[in-house]
């Protein structure tokens, strides 16, 4: 399945020429669905935008390390996320990253468009999904927002792909429960 | 019905123009440091500057602690050494009385060095002349 990212042809190349109208068009295609992941991470306004700003200034500093121009996109969500990461762990707030030990089911049921949510649901979807340990809402948010594969996910949260299933999978079961309560 | 991005970003969409002037920031940052560097590169001092700072601020604390370390080589060194007084031996220029006093006392050496060398010849041991032997007078006579 391709990612959102994958489908759209972005000016990575010029932006390594330091063209600053490409940058422009790369934060822009970005900024909504990055601010998005980071602020159902941190759940602080001024704290999300100060890491997406943080996360923009990183990706122009190292482009030069992101090998394969087409995984741009998940390459800034890593940032970002290596960014949640560094104020969780200011905020001592480690103990919430805590690993499932159940095992990963072999295949995801459903892919992220195929969870659609009625209107008077939505405010239940979304309380459900602050609920969700950090881990399991990270995974999930990405295979949500940017429609990233199980092996991007893994790279940007930086798991193994079986630790991505196990978290998306134990996820979506809780937000099953919106039917099971709806039926 | 809509899918889990379209309410996760519509509900976000307020956010929108606190996050056009972040990009736009950063977009700024991005072309004011190109900028920086662009002219670093022309300037040969601030590329020295540059490559200094390279090679000193990632392991500044190894520097530091190689500084100390030749700094107390240093005062060991000098610290166990004695140091030898200098002693400045500065004759005083002879003036013309002196060297008058000094005229007959330099007559009577060299009056005592020639009287010596007579007196050595008069010491030295006397050699007796080589006398023929008896016998090689005895052979001579038979010739």
């Amino acid at each position: 399945m391709l990612g959102v990212a994958e489908i759209e042809q972005l000016p990575v190349a010029q932006a390594r020429g330091g063209d600053a109208a490409a940058w422009d068009t790369l934060f822009h295609r970005y900024q909504l669905p990055l601010y998005v992941y980071v602020f159902e991470l941190v759940r602080d306004e001024q704290t999300s935008l100060d890491l997406v700003q943080e996360a923009f200034i990183n990706a122009a500093r190292h482009l030069g390390s992101l090998r394969d121009d087409t995984k741009f996109g998940s390459w800034l969500f890593g940032i970002a996320h290596q960014k949640c990461i560094q104020r969780w762990r200011k905020q001592a707030r480690e103990e919430m990253l805590r690993e499932e030990v159940a095992g990963a089911p072999a295949e995801l049921e459903a892919g992220p468009d195929d969870l659609l949510i009625r209107e008077e649901q939505e405010a239940e979807f979304m309380n459900l999904l602050n609920q969700l340990p950090p881990p399991q809402r990270s995974v999930l948010l990405l295979h949500f927002v940017e429609e990233f594969s199980l092996e991007e996910i893994a790279g940007i949260t930086g798991v193994s792909i079986g630790t991505v299933k196990s978290r998306l999978h134990y996820a979506k079961k809780t937000l099953r429960r919106i039917y099971e309560n709806a039926a | 019905m809509k899918t889990p991005r379209e309410i996760l970003l519509a509900r976000h969409r307020g956010a929108e123009p606190a996050l056009d002037a972040v990009r736009k920031d950063a977009v700024k940052a991005i072309a004011d440091n190109r900028g920086v560097a662009a002219r670093v590169k022309t300037n040969p001092a601030s590329s020295l500057w540059m490559v200094c700072r390279e090679l000193f601020v990632p392991a500044r604390g190894i520097w530091a602690g190689l500084a100390v370390c030749w700094a107390l080589i240093f005062v060991l060194h000098f610290a166990g050494r004695e140091t030898p007084a200098v002693v400045v031996n500065v004759s005083p220029q002879p003036t013309p009385e002196m060297l008058a006093a000094l005229r007959p006392q330099q007559q009577l050496f060299v009056e005592l060095l020639s009287g010596d060398t007579k007196q050595n010849d008069a010491d030295q041991p006397r050699r007796s002349r080589p006398q023929p032997h008896s016998e090689i007078r005895g052979w001579s006579a038979l010739a």
